[in-house]
């Protein structure tokens, strides 16, 4: 869910759920990203089409250092399912 | 709404005005398994096992809280035939949210409400379960 998967089960048992299973799935999004970046550049033409000038090429940009970020072992991604 | 977060609600009601195109379904199909349209990083897989988890069957009522365009909510409904309610700020991708279900035939086990995460308005225990994807991030 985010660099601070420590806080969310904490934020999920003061909420009042008294079970909760945390999913490790960060390969999964490493490989995402991959994909998206991948896939994205191949249809890019017709993608940034549709966004104002620019925004598509951000997009692109910001999910490379994302991806860079996962690689690096600093950014995680969880699944947490927490039952009452 | 702090300037920061009136800017992201901002963009994400422009991207969602701009509906998913046939490009932006086919990416998403090659990416994520599904057409829904997602904002997000959870693909089907991962939100099959959500649903296996969560123990979702007929019957049940769950809520998507920031669904956007209906993923993973609409989606979860069609796949174990559970009632949902698909909640998000942006009215616009409710709208899609909404032509999803008539699309994939669970228009009469859904319904769409415009609400912010802090404030819902629903009673205590309306759910059986709550699913939110990259809401918190």
């Amino acid at each position: 869910m985010g660099t601070r998967s420590r806080d969310y089960p904490t934020l999920l048992t003061s909420a009042g759920f008294g079970e909760v299973e945390q999913i490790d799935v960060t390969d999964d999004y490493r490989t995402t990203l991959e994909r998206w970046l991948r896939h994205a550049r191949r249809l890019g033409g017709a993608l940034a089409a549709l966004e104002p000038a620019g925004c598509f090429a951000e997009r692109i940009e910001e999910r490379e250092t994302t991806r860079a970020a996962v690689a690096q072992g600093l950014l995680r991604r969880g699944l947490f399912v927490a039952r009452r | 709404m702090e300037p920061r977060e009136a800017e992201s609600a901002r963009r994400f009601s422009e991207r969602y005005r701009l509906g998913v195109t046939d490009a932006q379904a086919e990416l998403d199909r090659l990416v994520f398994g599904s057409d829904h349209g997602s904002t997000g990083w959870t693909t089907v897989a991962q939100a099959g096992e959500l649903a296996r988890r969560l123990g979702l069957r007929p019957g049940d009522r769950l809520l998507d809280i920031g669904t956007g365009r209906g993923w993973p909510g609409a989606y979860l409904a069609e796949t174990t035939g559970c009632d949902v309610v698909l909640s998000d700020r942006p009215v616009e991708g409710l709208v899609h949210a909404t032509a999803r279900v008539d699309r994939d035939g669970v228009r009469s086990r859904s319904s769409a409400v415009a609400a912010v995460a802090e404030a819902l308005p629903f009673r205590h225990r309306s759910f059986d379960a709550v699913v939110h994807t990259d809401v918190l991030c």
